[in-house]
């Protein structure tokens, strides 16, 4: 999504010389810096008109509450995506985050202090991506690949494969609070995308992150610590996914060593349905925010319609093909 | 993007699917259903899901069932249950993947007094911090299961004899219960050793085919559910000592029951899912009247072997035995 305050990069992809009308209208008017926007729109039509209890006041603050999650790890994902990169484990830095609220109940160390274990165990684990990245010199695909198996398995050691009940008036309170019509959690990741959106358009290191995707070489010739800038980027990601853990943790009531995967899968989708760019050099933070609403939404529609589960995966899936394949024709 | 759009209503309005019409004056005609089961993908769970819909046609009521895409869909499961809480069921039938997933979610349905009936274990002290009460918590005792196992096993094998036991995740509660029920009815028979297998087919066949290498004179296998009793009687079949080596399994699935046909795994504790989706069915029809019903409903269960194999096969999905619902009697 190409806002007046998107930064776009050198190298983006040019679109290729395409016929047909619908491409050149495509690629002439802004329609597709609003596609995903629109999307939400259509979703929100089809499903009024589907189902009466889809645009409901309580509806709407279910799809509100199950997205928040999803956004802070697609936002976390973006981050990584502008850099041309790419985070696999982010899913599994979910996990073992939540996990470590469950070993600070197991050693009676309390939820806050678990809290605090998970963001720690999120950036720690990020850093060590980015370290790997930038110092071992291989690609992310690799390192957050490998980093997503031991991330997992360090769950399953450290929870011992038991989940461990959370009761807590803390997390109660943030998974099921809410201030006016606003719930807890939603506000959450309200925030974490304000300041997810100033660091990506307002500082120096945003601009950076931009700059290394959109010419990796380039901006090491600029003087750019290329490196420094990577870690930090993973550290974001994994710091992020550490808050999604606790989030995680507070809405199902438990630290769970075997859930989390499906972030993975969903926050890449989230975040190419909102415009940001595999090659990087390209995004937002709205569009992964409005994309995640979108998946969330056609999710909870479906349930309403009483579409089975086995069905959802290839509508989510189709969607995010369908709408990767339009941005091709973006300018 | 407007291709994206009109494919994207196309493919909706395509997967709507048509309500069914309400009977008239069938006791449940008020009644409109949500449930939300484990996963279909476990037979046991597509057992239930049609017990749940027979029972509701029967009675009249309409009937939604849900569930998450597989055994680790914790946050998805969740998540349909936070959208189902917010339309206009009457009534909630849910079995939570984990023992807490669901309690938030239920609060709401719990504020407004709508019955919450359990397929599976809830955890006890999470549901009363969040003050959700149960109808009630239709179940089998796995302790039993495991307890008729080794009573038969006692029976085949003179009293004395090693067996392995083989679980499933290591701190499953189901899984714990057979096996402690198993060793409460064990006599004289020695537990020589007990794997986790963690549910899974392939691991089971691992865990046995070490087993029977590591004790040359082991005479049986009990195991927590079908799929990995399929795996052990595979590495049994493989050591070439079917028939030689016992194996019980837990559930009876259809696979399972073949298998007993075809004189491959000796037995299954047979649980009913079939009948306890009607169950549970029957607990928000007597709930919604008004009725009280016990904490923990209690499902039948048997022992399936060569011997009764095809009388249970014929009678599938129901029991091969008379059966009265305790629940019944309390509807009006």
């Amino acid at each position: 999504m190409t806002k007046p305050d998107s930064q776009t990069g050198e190298a983006n992809v040019a679109a290729p010389p395409v016929s047909g009308q619908l491409a050149r209208f495509a690629r002439s008017s802004k329609l597709l810096d609003w596609a995903i926007v629109l999307a939400l729109l259509a979703v929100m039509v089809v499903g009024g008109i589907a189902s009466p209890h889809f645009l409901t006041v309580a509806n709407i603050t279910s799809i509100l509450v199950a997205s928040s999650i999803l956004i802070v790890v697609a936002i976390g994902q973006t981050f990584i995506i502008i850099t041309a990169g790419i985070d696999l484990s982010v899913g599994s830095l979910v996990q073992v985050s939540s996990v470590m609220i469950g070993v600070a109940v197991t050693y009676k160390l309390g939820v806050p202090a678990g809290i605090l274990m998970a963001i720690l165990m999120g950036t720690l684990f990020g850093v060590l991506n980015g370290v790997v990245v930038s110092k071992g010199k291989i690609s992310d695909f690799i390192a957050t690949l490998g980093m997503l198996s031991i991330a997992s398995g360090t769950a399953l050691v450290l929870s011992n494969g038991r989940p461990v009940s959370v009761i807590s008036p803390l997390l109660t309170s943030l998974a099921s609070g809410s201030i006016g019509p606003f719930p807890n959690i939603a506000l959450l990741a309200a925030t974490v995308a304000i300041i997810g959106h100033i660091v990506l358009f307002h500082t120096q290191f945003g601009t950076h992150l931009f700059a290394i995707g959109g010419n990796h070489e380039g901006s090491r010739n600029l003087g750019l610590k290329v490196g420094r800038i990577k870690v930090a980027a993973f550290a974001i990601s994994g710091l992020l996914a550490g808050i999604a853990g606790i989030m995680l943790t507070a809405r199902i009531g438990s630290a769970e060593p075997a859930t989390g995967s499906s972030y993975l899968l969903n926050s890449i989708a989230a975040s190419v349905l909102g415009g940001t760019s595999l090659f990087g050099g390209r995004g937002t933070i709205l569009g992964p925010v409005i994309g995640a609403l979108v998946l969330m939404a056609l999710l909870n529609l479906m349930t309403l319609l009483g579409v089975g589960v086995f069905y959802q995966p290839i509508v989510t899936g189709s969607v995010v093909i369908i709408f990767a394949i339009a941005y091709r024709f973006q300018k | 993007m407007k291709i994206a759009a009109k494919l994207l209503a196309g493919t909706i309005l395509a997967l709507v699917a048509v309500a069914p019409s309400a009977a008239q004056d069938l006791p449940g005609k008020n009644l409109k259903i949500a449930a939300v089961l484990k996963t279909l993908a476990n037979p046991y769970w597509a057992a239930t899901q049609q017990g749940i819909e027979a029972k509701a046609k029967e009675i009249g009521a309409t009937v939604t069932v849900q569930a998450g895409t597989d055994e680790s869909s914790i946050d998805e499961q969740t998540n349909i249950v936070q959208t189902m809480v917010g339309q206009d069921y009457n009534c909630f039938i849910v079995a939570p993947i984990s023992n807490s997933n669901l309690i938030q979610p239920l609060v709401t349905a719990a504020q407004k007094k709508i019955p919450i009936v359990a397929g599976d274990a809830f955890d006890d002290a999470a549901l009363q911090a969040a003050n959700v009460k149960l109808a009630t918590y239709v179940t089998v005792r796995h302790t039993d299961a495991g307890k008729a196992v080794a009573e038969e096993m006692v029976k085949r094998l003179g009293g004395t004899g090693k067996v392995a036991l083989i679980g499933g995740l290591a701190a499953h509660p189901a899984s714990i219960q057979r096996l402690d029920g198993f060793r409460s009815g064990a006599g004289g028979l020695e537990i020589v050793q007990e794997q986790a297998a963690d549910w899974d087919r392939e691991k089971a066949l691992n865990a046995a085919d070490a087993i029977l290498r590591a004790h040359p004179d082991l005479k049986g296998f009990y195991v927590a559910n079908d799929g990995m009793a399929l795996g052990v009687q595979q590495a049994v079949t493989n050591a070439g000592l079917t028939g030689k080596v016992l194996v019980f399994g837990t559930d009876a699935i259809d696979d399972a029951l073949t298998s007993i046909e075809a004189g491959q795994l000796t037995g299954t504790a047979a649980q009913f899912p079939f009948l306890m989706g009607g169950l549970e069915v029957e607990a928000c029809l007597a709930a919604s009247q008004g009725a009280t019903l016990d904490a923990v409903t209690v499902a039948p269960q048997a022992l399936i072997t060569s011997e009764n194999v095809a009388a249970a096969k014929a009678s599938s999905p129901q029991p091969f035995f008379e059966y009265e619902s305790p629940i019944a009697k309390l509807i009006k």
